[in-house]
């Protein structure tokens, strides 16, 4: 039993989404929230463990690293869902993807899908951190 | 509550008496609960806290020098839970008079 609760809408929304994003070839829901997603490019697999959490924290990261040792990426469903600066930074130091929903389907389009992230106006990144 | 962590009320709890759920923040020290598994024991704990209330909780873990980063008791308004369940037990123990009530 896995020690994300994740909203049968947000499972739903989400395999909406992949099924119809350009990159996507293929997709698989091994279990109930984790989704096995085969890409044009290479790197082809992204393995994806969808959460439904106000604000990922590094627990969250290494929880489903734990109960999904083939994930390659967490990502929180809805656009008002934010992670902290130590997750992001656990994942960039270890190739492991943390994503708001709207930055991961910008990621599918990225090689390197981990390093994904939005610019501002001067080219800097933006991530999407819950903010003092 | 654990001597590991500290547990908030944030979010519409803190502003209505039958809320549809309850979220809550466990704020948890890692030298008392390691990281990687503070997801499990938080979510342990707010099932427990969800029987008590009758609540359903969403439950954000952040350790604490992710909560001083964020500053998300702050920014939240977030209350501790004790306090919280207090002031709720006692509210619906003993409702506030409605409007009409009132008037009557």
């Amino acid at each position: 039993m896995s020690a994300f609760k994740v909203p049968y809408r947000a499972v739903g929304w989400f395999k909406l989404a992949i099924e119809k994003h350009n990159a996507v070839v293929s997709m698989n829901i091994t279990r109930y929230h984790f989704f096995e997603i085969v890409r044009e490019k290479a790197p082809k697999e992204v393995n994806v463990v969808l959460v439904d959490i106000y604000t990922v924290g590094l627990a969250d990261v290494l929880q489903a690293r734990k109960e999904f040792p083939t994930a390659t990426c967490i990502v929180t469903n809805g656009d008002w869902n934010a992670y902290t600066p130590e997750a992001k930074r656990y994942g960039l130091d270890n190739e492991f993807g943390v994503f708001t929903t709207t930055e991961f389907m910008g990621a599918l389009n990225w090689a390197e899908v981990y390093k994904y992230h939005q610019k501002d106006e001067d080219g800097q990144p933006i991530y999407q951190t819950r903010d003092a | 509550m654990p001597d590991w962590a500290h547990v908030f009320v944030f979010g519409s709890a803190l502003h209505s008496n039958a809320p549809k759920d309850l979220d809550l923040l466990v704020v948890y020290d890692p030298a008392g609960c390691p990281p990687n598994e503070a997801r499990e024991k938080a979510e342990l704990l707010a099932s427990i806290i969800g029987q008590k209330s009758g609540l359903c909780p969403h439950v954000v873990v952040l350790s604490i020098k992710e909560e001083e980063s964020i500053s998300f008791i702050h920014s939240e308004g977030c209350v501790p839970f004790e306090e919280w369940f207090k002031n709720w037990s006692d509210a619906i123990r003993n409702p506030a008079p409605s409007i009409i009530d009132a008037a009557v």
